[in-house]
């Protein structure tokens, strides 16, 4: 890897050899963000095997795209929105984002400050990876991609109002994983003192 | 990208947690990857291969047919030689003959047999055989006589008169003849006299490029002897006089390593006199610098 990557010193560099199909350019677009990309994939699929499935075939439209990549954003960006688009792909054909399940609205604050300091990021995607398919994935469009419930209206063919209904209940029901974790952990450090 | 202002703080607590996160892939996947684009690599990778593939290819083309070319050039010019000493022999036979015809009546003879040795020497050399000459011979004398009784060539009319009252004799070669060639023209006389009309015809029918060639040059015979006298002036210092020569010596049928000989030693006087004007101008040379 630290042998290959100085060929392509900058971002520009690489996504022209990209686009001349170069099979190294490719590799080594692979070995810098499947990572990150296989991260992405993951958080909507939830599955694993489903995620690297989901990722392969999203690098292959990457190759396959690399023309429509205009410079004016992050070649970053536009990678993970080709990620984000093939999960969704993933995910519709499986209707996911059409279940419903019916949960009670409780309000339950997490300690947020210990959460961040406490909680590995592993920790936080097994929470999302375990949400149901349709709020998990509002929630990953609206939260961390940033798109509003207008556009993730449009991109799920869903109505703007279940966009809302959905991510609030994927916040409620994240709210609740995290209050477990955080009593489990209050009832663990109990206990040690306790001894 | 939107920036949201109703974003809450468990929303914020998941995007900075995992929007720069990691994970390994399995070491397979880029192999599966590959195997997906499997098609699309293979169409990459074998552009480069052709590329070189076809230089080479080109090259080889170009190399072998180059060869050939020039081989074949050698061949040409070696055999195109070959054809203009024929043609000229004839010629010269011709010419010689057609002197002959002027001084004397047995030249006639003389000519005509000259003749038919010569075709049948081309024949020999060329290993064609019987039938063949046989075929040729058939074609163009039904033609030629058939011209000649209309009487519309007089030149061939005459000329097939030639042959014609005269039981042939034995034409006799000049003296310094190989062995075999004589027993060769015996033979081909032999073959000649198997069929006699026709061979006669036959003689007439290959005559006529030579005829018409010596008419062309000297239609007259008086033209023709001055011409010659004049062609043997030159030749006596020119090249074409040692060529002339040569020929003549091969007609009468010496043998071609005696050609060959001579020739070597034409180049070794070249290369003589080239080597000694250059040893001639260095001297100089040096005689100056001193």
């Amino acid at each position: 890897m630290f042998r290959i990557i100085p060929f392509y010193p900058t971002e520009a560099i690489l996504v022209n050899a990209l686009k001349r199909s170069e099979a190294r350019a490719q590799k080594v677009v692979y070995e810098r963000y499947s990572g990150r990309m296989l991260a992405i994939c993951t958080r909507y699929v939830a599955n694993r095997a489903d995620a690297e499935e989901v990722m392969i075939d999203g690098f292959m439209r990457i190759y396959e795209k690399i023309g429509q990549f205009r410079e004016e954003g992050s070649f970053e960006g536009w990678m993970k929105r080709i990620m984000v688009t093939e999960s969704l792909m993933f995910l519709r054909k499986k209707k996911a984002w059409r279940q419903e399940i019916s949960i009670d609205e409780v309000n339950v604050e997490p300690d947020y400050e210990w959460a961040e300091t406490s909680l590995e990021a592993q920790d936080l995607l097994r929470m999302v990876n375990q949400l149901p398919d349709g709020y998990r994935t509002v929630f990953n469009l609206y939260a961390i991609e940033g798109y509003s419930h207008a556009e993730i209206a449009e991109m799920l063919s869903i109505s703007e109002g279940t966009s809302k209904s959905q991510l609030s209940r994927a916040r409620t029901l994240l709210q609740v994983s995290l209050k477990k974790i955080q009593q489990h952990q209050y009832e663990e450090t109990y206990r040690k003192a306790a001894h | 990208m939107k920036k949201h202002t109703e974003k809450q703080p468990i929303d914020e607590l998941f995007a900075r947690k995992l929007s720069d996160m990691s994970l390994t892939p399995g070491n397979d996947a880029w192999n599966m990857l590959q195997e997906r684009m499997g098609t699309q690599t293979s169409r990459r990778v074998i552009p480069v291969w052709s590329r070189y593939a076809a230089a080479a290819a080109c090259f080889l083309l170009v190399s072998t047919v180059g060869w050939q070319y020039w081989r074949s050039a050698t061949v040409d010019s070696a055999s195109t030689s070959k054809n203009v000493v024929a043609t000229v022999n004839h010629k010269r036979q011709s010419l010689t003959n057609k002197i002959k015809q002027v001084d004397e009546t047995k030249s006639k003879e003389q000519n005509v047999s000259d003749e038919t040795l010569a075709y049948n020497k081309e024949l020999l050399k060329t290993d064609t055989n019987q039938e063949v000459s046989s075929k040729r011979i058939v074609k163009p004398t039904e033609t030629i006589g058939q011209e000649a009784a209309t009487g519309k060539d007089e030149r061939i009319a005459k000329i097939i008169e030639i042959p014609e009252p005269k039981s042939q004799p034995e034409p006799m070669p000049k003296s310094n003849e190989p062995v075999a060639i004589d027993e060769k023209r015996v033979a081909s006389v032999e073959t000649n006299r198997a069929d006699e009309q026709l061979e006669r015809k036959l003689i007439v029918v290959i005559n006529p490029p030579a005829v018409s060639l010596s008419n062309q040059a000297m239609p007259k015979t008086e033209s023709l002897l001055s011409a010659l006298t004049e062609e043997k002036k030159d030749g006596k210092h020119t090249k074409a006089g040692r060529l002339f020569k040569k020929l003549k010596q091969l007609k009468d049928g010496e043998a071609f390593a005696y050609d060959n000989n001579t020739s070597d030693e034409e180049e070794n006087g070249l290369i003589s006199r080239l080597y000694g004007n250059v040893k001639h101008s260095i001297d100089s040379k040096k005689v100056d610098k001193q």
